[in-house]
């Protein structure tokens, strides 16, 4: 039986997440190992007793935030563009992952929508859970919500049906 | 009479699943009657659950600085949730003053009859260390946890045990009154027991007394700062001659408790 310290557990879907946060294997393990030395020492900000995985999930979810606004920062001050544009096809790393035509299509959503549709299908992820992890209000959750789904059935539909994984777009860095 | 088609927001609800049991039924009788909007939510429940598969389904083994960095944490967060399963119940012995009481909400449930004394909350961890040093991770694995020193100024001394207690693994663990530490022995018939060491809250001597704590055959006693629970799988005439030989003495044996013996006058 799982108790609510136990993190083992859990780490196969916070990979899974922060595969979906990075859309690279290796910056994903990478940024889970981050998560978890954060979450070390933020150990005190845990509720005993409570459940660990929501705890872990916002913690990889900042971390992901301040990773990205460095990363942005750095290639700013070197004279580079770092914006993704949006709907851009995922990059090169991720095709070593076996992904089905949803999830290929649901790699290809801009950041937002991307992380919120993967956070809200977990099993037994609240609304008002996942607005925190994401430090959002429900509202805005919902209705970005809505949008993903917008976005990614199109997606789905455009892109018909069993279709490889398109072409690289050329990223400019 | 027309009804008004289902909304948006109320099916993104039931496919997410948060609408409580009796707003899922209400929005799946409703969708007997709109199939076009069922067939929308059967994708979107597909979707959902193609997104819910991709991420249980990790399959790669985990890296192994991943996997120590979660043990690390896990530890960290059980002494969390241990501390404050100490806390609340010195409280209840704060309640409970000279007397005994069951009381379940801070999980000490004590046996009015077992002892003269009342049991200090030690006893009671005692009892949860059995259980959590049995299924926690071995020590030697990861640093131990940064914990400030005794305030006694010193080391918490820890009785040996005996030749016939075999020291399986041991883990500090934070008191409200500073580090303890737990250790799981197993004696010579193959039985567990666990002994807490820690400072105590307060002065005191006690010799080593008996009680049931959350079912299970205790021993307690306190030299000066220092107190001790020892608690296991064993009758508690056993604990009894395991808990007195070890103390660390002079203990006054045999004799019936005085309450000023071996308090310091003056």
């Amino acid at each position: 039986m799982t108790a609510p310290f136990d993190v083992e557990p859990h780490l196969g879907v916070l990979r899974r997440y922060a595969l979906v946060l990075t859309r690279s294997p290796d910056e994903a393990e990478d940024l889970l190992q981050d998560a978890l030395v954060r979450a070390i020492a933020a150990a005190g900000t845990w509720r005993p007793g409570s459940d660990a995985r929501p705890w872990l999930l916002s913690i990889l979810h900042n971390t992901h935030v301040s990773r990205r606004r460095r990363r942005q920062v750095e290639a700013a001050a070197a004279h580079e563009l770092a914006l993704e544009p949006p709907a851009m096809a995922p990059p090169r790393q991720l095709a070593r992952v076996q992904l089905g035509q949803t999830m290929t299509a649901l790699m290809r959503l801009p950041d937002d929508q991307r992380e919120v549709l993967t956070l809200v299908a977990l099993e037994g992820m609240a609304y008002k859970d996942a607005a925190e992890i994401l430090g959002l209000p429900t509202g805005t959750l919902m209705s970005r919500l809505a949008r993903a789904r917008e976005a990614l059935r199109r997606a789905l539909d455009g892109d018909g049906a069993g279709e490889a994984e398109r072409p690289d777009l050329r990223v400019v860095r | 009479m027309p009804t008004e088609p289902i909304s948006d927001v109320d099916l993104q609800a039931y496919v997410d699943g948060q609408l409580d049991m009796p707003g899922r039924i209400e929005i799946e009788r409703r969708l007997q009657a709109e199939p076009e909007a069922a067939a929308r939510v059967m994708e979107e429940l597909r979707l959902r659950d193609e997104v819910r598969l991709f991420l249980a389904e990790e399959a790669e083994p985990m890296a192994p600085a991943s996997v120590a960095l979660a043990r690390e944490l896990s530890r960290r967060l059980r002494a969390r949730a241990n501390g404050l399963r100490l806390r609340r119940a010195i409280a209840a012995a704060v309640l409970i003053g000279a007397g005994w009481v069951a009381h379940a909400e801070f999980g000490l449930l004590v046996d009015q009859v077992a002892a003269a004394h009342p049991v200090p909350a030690l006893a009671a961890e005692a009892t949860a260390a059995l259980d959590w040093l049995q299924v926690g991770a071995a020590v030697g694995e990861v640093p131990p946890l940064p914990l400030s020193a005794p305030r006694a100024g010193g080391k918490v001394p820890i009785p040996a045990l005996g030749a016939d207690a075999h020291l399986l693994r041991a883990e500090l663990v934070p008191t409200p009154d500073g580090p303890g530490m737990a250790s799981l022995y197993r004696l010579g018939g193959g039985a567990l027991v666990s002994l807490l060491a820690a400072e105590a809250g307060s002065f005191g001597v006690t010799w080593p007394q008996p009680a049931t704590v959350n079912g299970r055959p205790t021993v307690f006693w306190q030299t000066g700062p220092f107190a001790y629970a020892l608690s296991g799988e064993v009758p508690e005439a056993e604990l009894l001659g395991i808990a007195r030989r070890a103390a660390p003495g002079p203990w006054p044996e045999f004799d019936p408790p005085s309450p000023t013996e071996g308090i310091p006058h003056g």
